[in-house]
């Protein structure tokens, strides 16, 4: 505890001692992690209309005329017990037409000839699902099942949406991942300025017996402090720009779906300080490596 | 108090801290042991210098020894061994009673504590007062604050600088910055002080008063090795010289001169 409080005094210290190099930590600390909020805001913002889509995802499984209602009640408790699956809506052929003439709109007049009673549609089950995965799931549980005529074959749709929402996550991570080592490297170059300063300091305690630790501490305290206020100044600068585009966003588009300001105070507000802090803490123990090694 | 020149290192901190008071000791007899042990060293850098040649050399606790020799003669070298900042090629080195080989680099700090270290450039961190500037020497190996308040006035009274512990290096002369590096030196206690060149940057009438210092601090019992060209200073002191030349030891006298003869 005594030794807490002595290192965190010396770090306070000269960080006041060095304060261009502690300005300078502090900028780049909080640029890089505001590009990093900013990136973080896209993808969460893609991610949600990913996931918004993707819970859309209905399928259709086609009747034939002739079911009867065993084989009816079979094949839904069949749809039921797949995984995956969200809610099974039944939809007469009735209303199957209907939905199509709206859905065509000012064009249904190609529906002429066609009515109530020569109805080519067939009843189906619409079945929501949860993921887009379940899709195949569904069809493989009908195949040879009485009474279904055929299972609305939307797999490349589905195939397309899985495979860019997986797409989009991973160029996600690994963004991130450079946008951490980017930072990194920025980081522990500014501190390095810092223990450059001071390597006299540094090969003084080597030669009177310091430990590589006692050294190495009162820096990454440093860093650690540095690190917290540029996540600190980059968490103000996103969030309240982003206030400000949402408020704008949503009065002009009400439909748009946005990432709420809310969401941005709880989750960035700590993970932009713990990664402000880790990045300040990784950034000196690289920083010092060089110098150590006397 | 004494301290047994032979006492053992220990990886622990000394929390010893007797009064060194050297007039009052002046003439007593201490037994004799090993202090510092070279078994047929030779280290070879990669670029195929010969930094040290196969040499053999035993100090007793207690003595004081010059090592002299040319630029590149190998004294740094021989040094650095010490310090364990360099590894031989072959051969082993022994101080006190520790076989080098045996102190891994998580040792090398606690190993260190027990040896002082002066320097022709003082080393002094300029942003400290010169109390400060020996408390930082204690402060790293963990002593605790009573210790620091009690043993560094003490230090600084010893060199004869109480009056300006509240100095920055920058205020003082050459010969006060080397009375404070001494004054770190010894601070922590050490068993074996090595003083690499630490009247080179001093004026005569300067370093012989550094030179008392270290001839007072030698007979409290502190073994030290001093690496030097000073030819005036190794002459007029009367002790043993240890000669380096390309790496050999080409010469090791009880009483003996900066050169063998007036040379060529």
């Amino acid at each position: 505890m005594q030794k807490i409080k002595m290192f965190t005094l010396d770090a306070l210290k000269s960080l006041k001692r060095n304060k261009t190099i502690t300005l300078a930590s502090i900028v780049t600390v909080s640029a890089t992690l505001f590009i990093f909020g900013v990136f973080l805001l896209v993808a969460q913002t893609i991610n949600m209309g990913v996931e918004s889509v993707e819970s859309k995802v209905e399928i259709k499984a086609y009747l034939t005329d002739g079911i009867t209602t065993t084989e009816q009640s079979n094949v839904e408790t069949i749809i039921n017990a797949v995984e995956g699956v969200k809610e099974v809506y039944y939809e007469t052929k009735e209303e199957a037409f209907e939905n199509f003439k709206e859905r065509l709109g000012e064009d249904n007049s190609i529906l002429t000839g066609f009515s109530e009673d020569r109805n080519p549609l067939p009843n189906s089950f619409v079945i929501s699902l949860e993921e887009p995965e379940a899709a195949m799931r569904v069809e493989d549980a009908l195949t040879g099942v009485r009474g279904v005529e055929d299972v609305g074959n939307e797999r490349e749709t589905v195939e397309k949406i899985i495979g860019l929402a997986r797409l989009i996550r991973s160029m996600g991570v690994v963004i991130f991942i450079i946008l951490v080592l980017v930072s990194l490297f920025l980081i522990s170059n500014t501190i390095k300025l810092t223990v450059y300063s001071r390597r006299r300091e540094i090969g003084i305690m080597k030669f009177v017996g310091a430990t590589d630790w006692f050294i190495r501490w009162p820096f990454i305290i440093e860093g650690m402090i540095m690190g917290l206020v540029g996540g600190i100044i980059a968490f103000g600068v996103v969030y309240s720009a982003y206030r400000v585009i949402y408020a704008d966003v949503t009065q002009s588009m009400f439909y748009a779906e946005l990432v709420t300001p809310q969401y941005v105070l709880q989750n960035f507000s700590w993970q932009f300080g713990v990664t402000g802090l880790v990045i300040g803490a990784l950034g000196s123990f690289i920083a010092l490596k060089r110098f150590l090694d006397v | 108090m004494l301290r047994n020149p032979c006492e053992t290192y220990s990886a622990s901190t000394d929390k010893s801290t007797e009064n060194i008071n050297f007039r009052s000791i002046r003439n007593l007899n201490i037994g004799r042991c090993n202090m510092i042990e070279f078994k047929n060293v030779t280290k070879k850098y990669d670029n195929k210098v010969m930094a040290l040649d196969n040499i053999s050399v035993r100090i007793d606790s207690g003595e004081f020894v010059f090592l002299v020799g040319a630029s590149g003669a190998g004294k740094s070298t021989f040094v650095k061994m010490l310090l364990k900042e360099v590894e031989p090629t072959s051969g082993e080195v022994i101080v006190g009673n520790k076989n080098l080989k045996g102190v891994t680099k998580k040792d090398v700090p606690y190993y260190r504590r027990k040896i002082g270290m002066v320097f022709q450039d003082y080393r002094l961190i300029p942003t400290l007062n010169v109390y400060e500037n020996v408390a930082f020497a204690m402060r790293v190996i963990d002593a605790t604050p009573k210790e620091i308040r009690r043993r560094v006035p003490m230090v600084l009274a010893l060199v004869g600088l109480s009056d300006r512990s509240r100095s920055f290096p920058s205020e003082l002369s050459g010969g006060e910055q080397q009375r404070v590096s001494l004054a770190r030196a010894i601070a922590n206690n050490p068993t074996l002080l090595i003083a690499d060149e630490p009247t080179g940057n001093l004026d005569p009438e300067t370093a012989k008063d550094i030179m008392r210092l270290l001839m007072d601090i030698n007979k409290a019992g502190t073994t030290i090795l001093m690496a030097t060209h000073a030819k005036d200073i190794v002459d007029s002191s009367k002790r043993r010289v240890i000669a380096l030349e390309k790496g050999q030891i080409v010469r090791d006298e009880k009483k003996g001169r900066y050169e063998f003869n007036a040379e060529n």
